[in-house]
């Protein structure tokens, strides 16, 4: 799948009589959508801004090294220690000895000679890897424009990192006008050192248009050259990375809140020691009634967090995730952040850093669940926690256009204009974030739209793609198996506050007389909160990677029973 | 010279010159013997040695009258009458290799009586190289043959006749054989259009062994460039294959009757080489038409031909020595250092290279196995084992010093040049430009391109070609340059010739030599030349350009006062790169230059592409601020340009203007440069120059800054120099609070920080709780030292302050 880029001008910086002028270039490839206004507090954009570009370009996936010159000097000494035994004469040898102790002068003098032409030759090979790097490979940012907010979202270049900044309009002291809408922004090295030099000290302007920086343009401009454009080779499934990203958060995960200097003290701790010995968790301790303990394996160094961080659950947890490395990305918000929310969803699963810069702005930094088990390419699938009530092309067209309309809107409140049920309303929004059409917004519980495609939207194109997928998803496909052939029994159900508890049998496969035993924990509207099975898959990967077909198929089971007795 | 009556007594007679007993004197030594033994005979003489080649010609006369002639001709002839067929074909063949007279009445003779050896009698014919009707007619019957043997003698015999006629009727039967699609491509393309051999190969390539083979025989038969580049691809793979085979030996036998070095060379390796598996089929035969189980490509087959050609490399050595050369050499760079197999004697299978490089003296002390000849050791060949034909062509056998593939040949080679520099002295000066890359030669090359060099007429392309050559040619050309400075002071061709040079590193040493050669030289002497350099300026791109720019450069101060101002203007407003580089050079160099082109025209130069042209807008920035012209605040919009020396040379200026020209603003603008460079001069700036400026409202700026080596200015600006008041005090407070926060603070910036807070905060309560807040912030740090060092600042903070409230309970805080 490629990914391509056209901007008429380029983002960037300027500067002059003590005003700065902040121009973001906007794909012209994607809607017109634009922003004019006056940044308030333009200290804490920066910080955001430099927080998410070190997301964009963080890749802490582990790849061997080449160690050709190594092995090339290797093969030298091997040469050297033969050709030591092969010459038996001393006076051989002494000559050997000799040229070779000459060669070594001539070598130094001779690296001597060259270190100038090596340092700018490897000056220049930095330069044109980084650009060709940001040419090929850095996918410039997401940029939505809503009513009360716009947000910038990135994956990082190894695809396991997903962040997201916010910034309200009350972050801006004047805004000249808006159009709603999704597209990119020209996001390069070069522009993240111009933004370092925002301050509080000069009147800051931000722009978000197609000009860029050199044409007062907001929305494309046909006769106008285009100035830079870059396709990007993306991997199958980038678009299901978002919906991955939404399918987790829409999960009912558990929430922590911690102290800046929590991080901080994590942080300080993995920067100043380094280990290969596994396991290298990070592992929270909940107790109910006490702060959270976030212990660091393999050290097993203990980190009590600060009183504001208190857990309130009903039951002692002990949940580790992995990939803290990633973490690091958080340091350049923490000295202005306020607060930082931890939402996590469970043992080797992933989990979402939202650091509160302000009132007014946030990062929210989502980590897959390890670093190689990345949100595109990786292993965990979120998407069938949600539930999927059937969704008619013409529901699915009239919850599109109206939340294209508002832009951002709550379930029920969809639920009501439209006249559907809360589970039709949360399985189209569900849809049309599968399709890429929106988004779900974590701090304020509710949809977004935010098309991320530049194709028109055709209900009955997305159902179809929904069905392949489910029918492409063998989990999916035993569960509809399961359930079709009657393998499945529902043993217990319990109401609870936010939804239901429920216990069942399962036979393994189809065919088998073997039976697993699946529990689930499932919210109102359908969506799985928390799920156990003992077949050997859950019992092997956890929630790690989904759920399994007989979790699956409880849940359909159960589904089908709320509708029998309604 | 020996010579002999069959019927004449005595039937031997032996003439031949001796030195004499002097100086310049030999003798005439005539023996005659009636058995083919030598004893005594008489001498004449003493005769000078201009004469004596006359005097044995007068005698040789005084014996052909009497009927003596060359006995082995008068065998050879006398063979084409013997019953057994094979002496007859063999008698044919020498019979073309000797040229005896009378060879041509002799083999027409016994072409009429001729069974199946008329094939060698229509080789011979063609050797020969007497285009008689007799032979013309014989020929082309013979191409008109279906049998292969015999429509190759006769096509070959017309080839070398030099029959237009004949061959193009071949070439029109030939064709008829061939497949439609190829003939079609055949017939479209002309047979010098190379492009088309491409699609020609790819034609044969579908074609199945059997049809293929007579492809490729055919196509070589034509003879054509488009043909033969068509098979080259082709012919050397798959060559012993079942129905492959008999084309193979036939191009070969095609290939050693044209002489054709090339081809005898890749033919002759590739069978060699080959190792084909035991292979039999029903082939059907072409001389009786009968199918008959047979061998194919067996040892012995492969061992004929590779004796054919070492035969063939003898032949050619004694009776056309002028082509053997070619042929050996095509032959020795063939073999490769994988062609070694394991054991004491790696090129024992290797017969063609022992012949090449120790026949014939060595192989008769070799032991002969089956084949091959070999050695324990194959040691480099002696340097008498140098063939008398590879004097026929030295250079030839010169570059086997380079081109060959194998250590011992290139030995070999590189002992008799360093032995005998005869060789060197008769090779051209391509070949010896080539010979500089062997460090063994190197020297001895490179004294003979010196011995040979005339400085008064040097020769360019030589020079030209060492200067785009590897490093040591470059010095061996620079040698040679330095050896006509006089040359280069005066001729505007010569130098611009070498400018022109092909690679860089040859345009780059030719400037080099000619700046070498101008030193010292009047700039009015060489203005003419100069003058043509920069008119060549404005055509091509910078990279063709680089060596005037290099020779122009240097001089530019001496340039700069000779040239009008148009014309110092006019480069610096050409397009071309190279141009602009030269004239910004000019420019700097002229008084007053900057007013002619403006301040503005100035800082845009300082943003070029090229360095020369940065460096020169900084010099010409210099003057125009000197000269009062240009504001030294507008430097400032240069400090930060995007290329380093643009920026050290900016720096600079600024480094030297007074600092009463800039101010506080300056000093911000500066620290909050993006490059690395400029940030760390603001550094020093600020710190020379503190007193010039509110140091409290620069704080006031620095703390937001988010590099740490401004912020670790900041921290040094804080304690002597944030004005008091609380405002001031909250205003820096989150940059405090940011120190604490941030991982990889230094200690002592910590340390400094904690200080502020403790001697800020204990002023009033209203500085404490903010000190308080900051410390409460990282108050449950990790980190030893720091909470350490931060809960006693905040403990005495409370203490001084009880009313102030903290995240730190003091225990017995009410007794104290």
């Amino acid at each position: 799948m490629n990914f391509d880029y056209r901007y008429q001008g380029r983002s960037g910086v300027q500067e002059e009589g003590g005003q700065a002028r902040v121009a973001l270039a906007t794909n012209t490839l994607r809607e017109a959508s634009y922003f004019r206004g006056v940044l308030a507090s333009p200290l804490l954009a920066r910080e955001g801004f430099a927080a998410l570009f070190d997301v964009v370009q963080s890749d802490f996936k582990w790849r061997p090294k080449e160690r050709l010159a190594y092995r090339l000097w290797l093969e030298a000494q091997d040469r050297a220690f033969v050709e030591q035994f092969a010459s038996h004469q001393q006076v051989a040898q002494a000559r050997i000895a000799a040229l070779r102790a000459r060669l070594d002068a001539l070598d130094q003098a001779r690296q001597e000679r060259r270190r100038d032409f090596r340092s700018a030759r490897l000056r220049y090979i930095q330069v044109a890897a980084r650009d060709e790097m940001e040419a090929s490979r850095v996918l410039d940012p997401v940029i939505t424009i809503h009513p009360d907010e716009m947000s910038f979202e990135a994956f990082s270049l190894d695809q396991s990192s997903y962040g997201r900044l916010r910034l309200s309009y009350e972050l801006f002291s004047q805004i000249d006008e808006y159009a709603c809408g999704t597209t990119n922004i020209d996001f390069s090295r070069s522009l993240h050192e111009h933004l370092e030099g925002l301050r509080s000290y000069r009147q800051t302007r931000f722009d978000i248009g197609a000009g860029g920086l050199s044409s007062a343009h907001l929305v494309a401009d046909t006769a106008a050259p285009v100035a830079h454009e870059k396709r990007i080779a993306l991997p199958d499934g980038w678009l299901e990375g978002f919906l991955n990203v939404h399918g987790l958060i829409s999960m009912g995960l558990t929430r922590l809140q911690l102290a800046p200097i929590d991080v901080l003290n994590v942080l300080k701790h993995l920067l100043a020691h380094r280990t290969r010995q596994s396991p290298r968790a990070l592992r929270f301790e909940l107790s109910p009634g006490l702060p959270v303990r976030v212990v660091l394996e393999p050290w097993e160094h203990s980190i009590w967090c600060s009183p504001l961080s208190v857990y309130h659950g009903h039951q002692p947890l002990s949940w580790r995730i992995w990939g803290r490395d990633r973490l690091r990305t958080l340091a350049r918000v923490l000295p202005v952040c306020e607060q930082v929310d931890v939402y996590l969803a469970g043992t080797g699963l992933p989990s979402v850093w939202v650091a509160n810069l302000g009132a007014y702005a946030e990062l929210t930094l989502a980590l897959s669940g390890w670093t190689d088990n990345d949100w595109v390419a990786g292993e965990g699938r979120f998407d069938p926690l949600d539930r999927r009530a059937e969704v008619s092309p013409t529901q699915l067209t009239a919850v599109h256009q109206l939340l294209q309309a508002l832009r951002v809107c709550d379930v029920d409140d969809i639920a009501a204009r439209l006249s559907l049920s809360r589970e039709v309303a949360t399985s189209a929004v569900s849809l049309l974030a599968q399709d890429g059409r929106a988004m779900y917004d974590l701090r304020r519980g509710a949809p977004r739209f935010r098309d991320l495609t530049v194709t028109p939207f055709v209900a009955g194109s997305a159902l179809k793609r929904q069905r392949q997928v489910q029918r492409d998803d063998p989990r999916a496909k035993l569960a509809d198996a399961l359930l079709a052939a009657n393998q499945i029994t529902i043993i217990a159900r319990r109401p609870v506050p936010d939804g239901y508890k429920l216990s069942g049998n399962c036979a393994e496969d189809l065919g088998r007389q073997q039976r697993v035993r699946p529990q689930l924990h499932i919210s109102t509207e359908g969506a799985i909160i928390s799920a156990s099975c003992t077949c050997e898959a859950m019992q092997r990967d956890g929630m790690s990677k989904g759920v399994c077909a007989h979790v699956l198929a409880l849940r359909s089971a159960h589904l089908a029973r709320l509708e029998s007795e309604r | 010279m020996r010579l002999y009556a069959a019927h004449a007594t005595p039937r031997h007679v032996w003439l031949s010159l001796q030195p004499g007993t002097f100086h310049g004197q030999v003798l005439l030594r005539e023996a005659t013997s009636q058995d083919g033994q030598t004893w005594g005979g008489t001498v004449y003489g003493p005769f000078a040695d201009s004469a004596a080649t006359q005097v044995l010609e007068e005698r040789a006369a005084h014996w052909r009258a009497l009927g003596y002639g060359d006995r082995i001709a008068a065998e050879l002839v006398a063979a084409l009458q013997v019953p057994e067929r094979k002496r007859r074909a063999r008698a044919a063949v020498q019979l073309g290799w000797r040229q005896p007279e009378g060879a041509l009445e002799a083999l027409l003779a016994a072409a009429e009586q001729a069974t199946t050896e008329i094939s060698s009698i229509v080789d011979a014919l063609g050797r020969l190289g007497v285009a008689d009707p007799r032979v013309l007619t014989l020929a082309r019957g013979q191409a008109e043959k279906k049998l292969l043997s015999r429509r190759r003698s006769g096509v070959e015999c017309l080839r070398a006749l030099g029959d237009a006629e004949g061959l193009a009727q071949a070439r029109a039967l030939g064709r008829a054989r061939l497949n439609p699609e190829i003939r079609q491509l055949l017939e479209a393309a002309a047979d010098d259009q190379l492009d088309a051999a491409p699609a020609l190969s790819a034609a044969l390539q579908k074609l199945d062994a059997s049809t293929l083979g007579l492809h490729l025989d055919q196509l070589y038969e034509e003879g054509t460039p488009l043909t033969l580049a068509a098979i080259a691809p082709l012919l050397t793979v798959g060559l012993t294959q079942i129905g492959r085979w008999r084309y193979t030996k036939s191009v070969f036998k095609r290939a050693l009757l044209r002489s054709d070095a090339e081809w005898i060379a890749r033919l002759a390796y590739a069978i060699e080489q080959s190792r084909p598996a035991p292979q039999r089929a029903s082939l059907k035969s072409g001389l009786d038409g009968q199918q008959r189980s047979t061998a194919v490509a067996t040892a012995a087959t492969r061992a004929w031909l590779i004796r054919a050609t070492a035969r063939h490399l003898r032949r050619l050595a004694r009776r056309q020595p002028e082509d053997y050369a070619a042929t050996a050499q095509a032959l020795l760079c063939a073999y490769q250092l994988s062609d070694q197999r394991p054991g004491p004697q790696p090129f024992a299978h290797c017969l063609l290279l022992q012949q090449l490089l120790y026949a014939p003296k060595a192989l008769r002390k070799g032991r002969r196995r089956r084949g091959g000849y070999s050695y324990g050791k194959l040691p480099t060949p002696a340097l008498s084992m140098v063939p008398e034909a590879w004097r026929e062509a030295p250079s030839a056998f010169l570059q086997l010093s380079y081109k060959a593939q194998l250590p011992l040949i290139r030995e070999w080679v590189e002992r008799a040049a360093l032995r005998e520099p005869w060789w060197l002295t008769q090779v051209d000066a391509d070949t010896l430009a080539q010979l500089l890359a062997l460090p063994a030669l190197r020297t001895a090359a490179g004294a003979e391109l010196q011995r040979r060099f005339d400085s008064a007429a040097p020769d360019l392309a030589l020079c030209g070609a060492l200067l785009d050559g590897p490093d040591y040619a470059r010095a061996v050309a620079l040698g040679l340059l330095a050896q006509c400075r006089r040359w280069l002071q005066g001729s505007v061709e010569a130098v611009q010739q070498l400018l022109s040079r092909q690679s860089a590193e040859g345009r780059a040493a030719a400037a080099e030599a000619i700046l070498a050669a101008w030193e010292g030289v009047d700039v009015d002497t060489l203005l003419p030349i100069l003058r043509a350099l920069l008119a060549q300026l404005g055509s091509g791109d910078f990279e063709s350009q680089a060596g005037r720019v290099s020779v122009l450069t240097p001089l530019a101060a001496a340039l700069a006062g000779r040239l009008e101002p148009a014309e110092l203007l006019a480069l610096i407003d050409a397009p071309a790169l190279a141009a602009q580089s030269v004239g910004a050079s000019l420019l700097a160099e002229r008084e007053g230059a900057w007013a002619w082109i403006g301040a503005a025209r100035i800082r845009a130069l300082a943003a070029a592409a090229l360095p020369a042209i940065r460096q020169a807008a900084v010099r010409l920035l210099e003057q125009a601020l000197l000269a009062g012209a240009e504001s030294p605040e507008a430097l400032l919009a240069l400090a930060d340009a995007p290329h380093a020396d643009t920026r050290a040379g900016v720096l600079r200026l600024i480094a030297q203007t007074d600092f009463s020209h800039y101010g506080l603003d300056a000093m911000v603008r500066l620290c909050d440069a993006i490059q690395p460079d400029v940030q760390q001069f603001a550094i020093g700036w600020v710190r020379d120059n503190l007193s010039a400026v509110d140091a409290g409202a620069l704080l006031l700026k620095l703390v937001e800054h988010p590099r740490p080596a401004l912020q670790a200015l900041a921290i040094e600006l804080l304690e002597d120099h944030l004005p008091p008041g609380l405002p001031t005090w909250q205003q820096v407070a989150p940059f405090l609070r940011a120190c604490l926060r941030r991982p990889g603070m230094p200690r002592r910036a910590k340390d400094r920080v904690l200080r502020q807070l403790r001697q800020r905060g204990r002023i009033d309560a209203d500085h404490a709780a903010v000190a308080v807040t900051v410390l409460d912030d990282s108050l449950r740090t990790r980190t030893l030292r720091d909470g350490e060092q931060l809960m006693p600042v905040l403990a005495e903070l409370l203490l001084q302050f009880p009313e102030l409230k903290s995240a730190l309970a003091l225990i017995g805080r009410t007794a104290a």
